[in-house]
């Protein structure tokens, strides 16, 4: 789609992949003023949004063949193209088990694992999933009780519930099944080497309306509007079909295309099941946030930044206390924390998994660090450069690559069939920040251990110590305010460490996580900054300790 | 015989570091390589998703640099 509008009207869209929560939070907190001309999402976050005034009514050319209902009367927001709930299923990651028809057969135990539906809270595929399942028990949208019920059950079953879309993960087979729409299923099934297929639930489920709108302010909004008018055109809904989208306008379909859609039977049980439209009737949608301001996140942003240094510590620091109490509940809020055994938890594992993952790379990067200096041995160079190999990984690729050690699919569970998906527990996550670790404390130590005299080693070697003694008389207290420096480095990266957790996030609760769904998708800035703040705090005290510990070893040592 | 235990030690846990780190990157590596990554490299082997994603990224790699 983008392409297309490049090449037809000259303009130029950047790909941003923001989920629907994000582009919103995004939007308020530029709304004086906004980066974006349209913005394109749920239906829900748009009529939200309208409500909050963020966008300029603009009627593109094709704005009067929407239907009523499908597009807001001043043009504020309109339906683009369409999406329907289903199944997207990976069939050859079943395991044998037959293709699941109904939202109950994902019950058994069968597909124990193997289900996987986006967090509803966060993105909007995961909201209608949750409609749908909802809408397929009975319930509406003011009773959610039937699609609660059924999701407690689903979650006896293991499923994964990733933050943000999902489609690689069915494509490789760690998600076989997942709630989303049938475009994405669609997408796999005809362009992805493999056998893919989208399943309507035999019970019920919904067809969700996608729209877009003209930010309001926008820097260019001529240009907005020239996009709008092409994606309501026969033309640019014509490319919606080709990516498999049902379009907003009742355009004639390309045989090719048509055929590729759902045959007419399985439309006519579409029909007769009433496959509901959520559009006009969101009464409550999520709750109403509070506003975030630009100035606010840039302090957010600064977090990770401010552990390392004083200077830098300081203004984010302030203000982020400063804001922490702006919410309803005032200072009280670090009451709610401390109160609240979901956050505290959290805090306490946070802290258990950077002291474990600090620990163990401090003994593996110091042992493979002095080894590496002391031995000269055909290989070595080629040891060293594997080592430092990772240090431009950000965390998102690392989660990545524990997906591919022990994920579903992983070589370990290949190798060693039937129990071992570790990536996604919190044991997944220590190795994650251990992977992220081990090359950046054994370049330290490397560097250390270079400089120290190795006349000093020989000499207690003379005098008839054992190799045990010299590592605990000489080397240890020598190399201790590196393994210090490196090991707070360490333990303050793996406790602000976001990328790793939020790729394998299933059911991995540590703080950076929280914080961010805090922030971005319940948009509660006063907790989403309390808890930064005591995440700062909490850091900062465990590395006062260890130093205070430190001074009196090294003061032992010398 | 001390010496050469602890230094056999030493030398495995170089080596368990080493292949910790570089297993899943050859992984990553090789399914980058892979037709299709679920049913493995025994496959085939193809070049199409370097080219593929040169096209779509090459400006964000560019501006990474």
């Amino acid at each position: 789609m983008l392409e297309a509008i490049n090449e037809k009207i000259g303009v130029k869209m950047p790909h941003d992949n923001k989920n629907s929560g994000q582009s919103f939070a995004q939007l308020v907190a530029e709304k004086d003023n906004p980066v974006a001309d349209v913005v394109y999402y749920g239906v829900t976050t748009g009529i939200k949004a309208g409500k909050d005034d963020l966008f300029e009514p603009y009627k593109p050319a094709g704005f009067y063949q929407i239907l009523d209902g499908l597009k807001d009367p001043e043009g504020k927001w309109f339906v683009v193209h369409y999406g329907t709930i289903g199944f997207f299923v990976n069939v050859d990651a079943l395991s044998g088990a037959p293709v699941p028809q109904c939202f109950a057969d994902l019950t058994k135990p069968e597909y124990k694992g193997m289900v996987g539906y986006l967090d509803p809270s966060s993105d909007f595929v995961g909201y209608a999933a949750a409609v749908a399942a909802n809408l397929a028990f009975g319930g509406d949208l003011e009773n959610f009780d039937p699609g609660i019920d059924y999701f407690k059950k689903l979650a006896k079953n293991d499923p994964i519930v990733p933050k943000q879309t999902a489609y690689a993960c069915t494509v490789s087979g760690e998600i076989p099944i997942l709630f989303d729409y049938d475009f994405n299923a669609y997408r796999a099934k005809y362009e992805e080497d493999g056998n893919f297929e989208f399943v309507l639930p035999c019970e019920d489920s919904v067809r969700v309306p996608y729209v877009m709108s003209l930010v309001k302010n926008a820097p260019h909004s001529e240009t907005g509007k020239k996009v709008l008018d092409f994606i309501l055109s026969d033309e640019g809904q014509a490319i919606w079909t080709n990516a498999y989208l049902q379009p907003a306008s009742p355009v004639e379909l390309p045989e090719e295309v048509a055929s590729k859609f759902l045959p007419t039977s399985e439309k006519n049980k579409q029909a007769q099941t009433g496959t509901k439209r959520i559009c006009s009737v969101p009464s409550k949608p999520l709750e109403e946030p509070p506003f975030v301001t630009s100035r606010q996140f840039a302090a957010l942003c600064l977090v990770p930044l401010s552990i390392f240094t004083l200077a830098f510590l300081a203004l984010p620091l302030v203000r982020l206390v400063l804001s922490s109490a702006e919410g309803e509940a005032g200072w009280g809020v670090y009451v709610q924390i401390l109160q609240n055994p979901r956050y505290l938890s959290t805090l306490i594992n946070t802290v258990l998994v950077s002291l474990a993952v600090t620990a163990a790379t401090l003994l593996i990067s110091t042992t493979a660090g002095l080894f590496l200096v002391r031995n000269r041995f055909p290989g070595r160079d080629a040891l060293v450069a594997i080592l430092t190999l990772p240090l431009a990984f950000p965390g998102v690729v690392v989660g990545f690559m524990l997906i591919l050690l022990g994920g579903r699919q992983g070589l370990v569970n290949q190798l060693l069939p039937g129990h071992w998906i570790f990536a996604y527990s919190i044991f997944g996550l220590f190795l994650g920040y251990l992977y992220f670790s081990i090359p950046r404390v054994l370049l330290t130590v490397m560097s250390a251990a270079e400089k120290i005299d190795p006349t000093l080693e020989e000499a207690v070697l003379t005098l008839g110590a054992s190799s045990h003694r010299i590592v605990i008389d000489v080397l240890l207290p020598t190399l201790m305010p590196t393994m210090l420096a490196a090991g707070a480095i360490c333990f303050a990266t793996a406790m602000g460490a976001f990328g790793t957790a939020f790729t394998l996030a299933t059911d991995i609760d540590v703080l950076p996580m929280v914080i961010y769904t805090e922030f971005t998708l319940s948009a509660n800035f006063a907790m989403a900054s309390a808890l930064s703040v005591m995440l700062d705090v909490v850091t900062w005290a465990m590395l006062l300790i260890a130093r205070s510990f430190s001074g009196a070893t090294v003061a032992a040592g010398v | 015989m001390l010496k050469s235990k602890t230094k056999l030690i030493k030398l495995l846990v170089t080596q368990g570091a080493c292949a910790f780190l570089f297993v899943p990157t050859l992984q990553s590596v090789l399914a980058g390589l892979t037709v299709n990554y679920f049913r493995g490299i025994s496959f085939d082997l193809t070049l199409k998703w370097i080219g593929k994603v040169w096209r779509l990224y090459a400006d964000s790699v560019m501006l990474s640099i």
